[in-house]
Formats: C-alpha cells, structure tokens, sequence
C-alpha cells in the first residue's frame, strides 16, 4: 500500500468504527392507573377490614416521574432476618430503617458493599390522572421507544405526590357506628421522599436478551387503602377524612406498600 | 408473566436459597420465630367483644391477658382482615380459641391441631377461613391468664 493510500485507509476507519450502533435495549412503558373494586370486596360497595363499607365516586392522583431503576448485580451480603444496624424488619424486599424509611435490599446491600446503591436509568413524566375510569397511555421518549444503557432493571418506581378521593361510607356493624349514607373526601399529600409505589422486573439489558421491550406497568389502588380510616370518627355534612391525623398515618402506609402491576415482552429487531 | 416478579439478582437467589426473610415458605416456622423470640405486643382482652383489643399478622406476637370470668380466665381480641383468604392463629398455652364475624356469626376452623413440627412452643393451631372484616377471637381456660398468640397468613406469599 502506498502511503497516500494508508493514510486515507486510517482515515476511513473512525468512520466504520465508530458508526452508530444499536443501544443495548429499548423500552415503551404502556402505564395504566385505574381505581379498582376487589371482587372479595363487593361490588360498587367496597367492604373494609373495619366492617365499614365505602362507595368511591372520585379518585384522581398526581403521580411523580415513573423511573426504571438499575439494582445493579451486587449479591445480597446480609440476612434479611438478621439486618445490620440501623434496619429492621425485612420483608418483601426492603427493610424499615429507624428513621421510618423503606430501604430496599439492592440498596442496603451496596451499601454494604461501600458502592452506589441503585439508580434509574429512565424516567417519564406522569402527572396528574383521574382515577376513577382509569387511563391507559403510553409513555414514551419523545415520541419514540426510550433508549436503555447496559443495566440490570430490576425496580419500577412511581411516586404518588397527591391522592384525592370522594365517595359514600356505611356500616356493616348494628348498630351502625356512622349514620348512612355519609359523605367524605380525602385529599392527602405525600412528602417527597415517601416510599413510591414500586413493581419487580426481571429485565437485564444488555447483548444477551432481545433489546425491544415493551413493559405495561399497572397502578390498580383499591379500598384496601382505606381499611385503617377511622370512619367511626365521620362528622358534619362531609367528613374530610385528613382531619383524622391516625386515619392520614394509616393511609400513608398502605401507600408506602402499594404495589405496580408489571408484564415484560421482548424482541428482537 | 404479569406479576410480582421475584428478584431474579443474585440477592434473590440468596433468598431463594436462604428462605430466610418475613416471607417463609412454612407460615408454622414463622411463627415459631415470632412466638418464641418476638417481639411482643401486650394487650388486655375485654370481657365482651365490644372494644377488643387488635392484633394483626404482623410479624410480633400478642401476649393476650385474659382477665377472670366464672370460669376461670377469658376474654376477646379482634382481627381486621383486608383480604378473603386463611389465616392461621397460633397460641402458646392450652387455651380455648372461638373465632366469630363481627356480627357474631360462628366461624369454623378448617383445621385445629395442638403442635407443629416446627417448635414445641406452640400449643394450639387453628386455620380460620376469613371474609374480608373484623373477626372477634374469645380465648378461654380455667387456669391459664396469660398466652401468646401469632397470626400468620395460610398462603405462602404475604408480603405487604
């Protein structure tokens, strides 16, 4: 070869080299949230553990970002019956830090590790929805499929940042302890860094698995969040039920456990 | 595959191996754990169903102070149940256990046993098909005024 000719081979080469490749994954979120009667429950009558019976005529949210979360692959270096100092109670993943925090096993183990616990690789903007009819749409990166990195997904999170609710409580209970049927509302903000609802995935992304992803992901609350409200306490023409400080303290955590509903399909391109 | 996926990391296969977590397989080794070792919640029964005490199947155990009666020693404590499933109630002494709805309907155990083979501990053991609701549990005996009761879910999975 002559030189001319080697200089423009090594120049061509970055170009075929460094030509844009396919991303390790990509992933459409088709993201539901609905407000649904459990039929062990009842019908439009939905009973709770108190005996009460609610009817809900109202449900909205506003909901935070929906991340995809990277846990990484560090093995689980405690035993969730023993935890170290400063968890307690491990159950389902996570494990209740004394200050009040639910902290998930991926996350006490990196600490552990001395590394970085787990961290989103997406997130998509929710918003506001209305609960009662439920909306399914589908979330997507500007339109289009969202690009993954190389990443172990094994986490979705979605923050709840408001709830708000109305709808009709009776008893079951003679004599009944609310006069029927009685009016109530509820309209509670969560801190940020309450507990979001969360979902398992098993989605590792990388060149072994078919990349194309399209994850439905379900938020399906159900009265089972009422089941602490202190109804017993309802008064006036209609009763907030946030006024109830241990009724708001019950709420807050049912939400901290309210799990997503999760359903993976892959393919190849 | 729409679920509650389990953790396919190596953390769940830990787990998995382990089975160690509040998550057992066997609701009878759970509650063992709980009804020798822990922790404890006091609470006083109540000579009628109306203002009993709760307990909940919440990893811990109750130490349930029956007080006197003609009888000798009994009282009630409720049980608010979210979901229409089985529950199974484990007491640490010899005592009387009758489950009824709030509405004082009597509610029949699938099954009642006085040990597990899991611990000595446990002294009785009853599965109580539950409604989503409250149900009321009278404790009785002649002699004893003190027991520790564990409530476990019949299913193998409860997490929250």
């Amino acid at each position: 070869m002559t030189r001319p000719a080697l200089a423009i081979a090594v120049a061509l080469v970055p170009a075929c080299a460094w030509d844009d490749g396919a991303p390790f994954g990509e992933v459409t979120v088709d993201f539901t949230a609905r407000w649904t009667e459990v039929p062990a429950r009842g019908g439009d009558w939905q009973k709770l553990a108190s005996d009460f019976e609610v009817q809900v005529t109202a449900a909205s949210a506003t909901f935070g970002a929906l991340a995809l979360v990277d846990v990484g692959t560090v093995a689980l270096n405690f035993d969730p019956a023993d935890p170290p100092p400063g968890y307690s109670n491990c159950h389902g993943g996570h494990c209740h830090a004394d200050d009040g925090r639910l902290v998930s096993y991926e996350e006490i183990a990196a600490e552990l590790a001395g590394g970085g616990g787990p961290a989103p690789v997406i997130r998509l903007a929710v918003g506001a929805r209305e609960l009662r009819t439920g909306v399914a749409e589908t979330l997507a990166c500007a339109g289009a499929p969202c690009d993954l990195p190389l990443a172990t997904v094994g986490r979705v999170e979605l923050p709840v940042a408001r709830l708000e609710l109305a709808g009709l409580v009776r008893d079951t209970r003679t004599p009944p302890r609310v006069a029927a049927p009685q009016p109530w509302t509820l309209a509670l903000d969560r801190a940020d860094d309450a507990a979001p609802a969360t979902g398992t995935l098993d989605l590792p992304v990388d060149r072994g698995h078919a990349p194309r992803i399209t994850l439905a992901v379900d938020a399906l609350p159900t009265a089972a969040l009422l089941d602490g409200v202190r109804f017993e306490q309802a008064t006036g023409p209609t009763w907030a039920v946030e006024t109830d400080p241990d009724s708001v303290t019950a709420i807050h955590a049912e939400l901290d456990e309210l799990a997503l509903d999760t359903d993976t399909q892959r393919e190849d391109y | 595959m729409r679920a509650h996926v389990l953790l396919t990391l190596p953390a769940s296969l830990f787990l998995v191996a382990c089975g160690h977590e509040h998550g057992h397989e066997d609701p009878d080794v759970e509650a063992c754990e709980h009804i020798a070792g822990g922790p404890y919640t006091p609470v006083t029964a109540t000579t009628q169903t109306t203002g009993a005490p709760a307990i909940a199947a919440d990893h811990r155990a109750y130490t349930v102070t029956l007080p006197a009666d003609p009888n000798g020693f009994g009282g009630f404590v409720s049980f608010a149940s979210g979901e229409a499933v089985p529950y199974i109630f484990y007491v640490d002494q010899n005592v009387v256990a009758a489950f009824t709805t709030s509405g004082g309907a009597p509610i029949t155990p699938q099954m009642s046993g006085t040990s597990v083979a899991a611990c000595t501990e446990v002294m009785g053991r009853h599965v109580v098909p539950l409604q989503v609701g409250t149900a009321y549990i009278g404790l009785s005996s002649p002699t004893v005024s003190t027991v520790n009761v564990v409530v476990e879910p019949a299913l193998v999975d409860h997490d929250h």
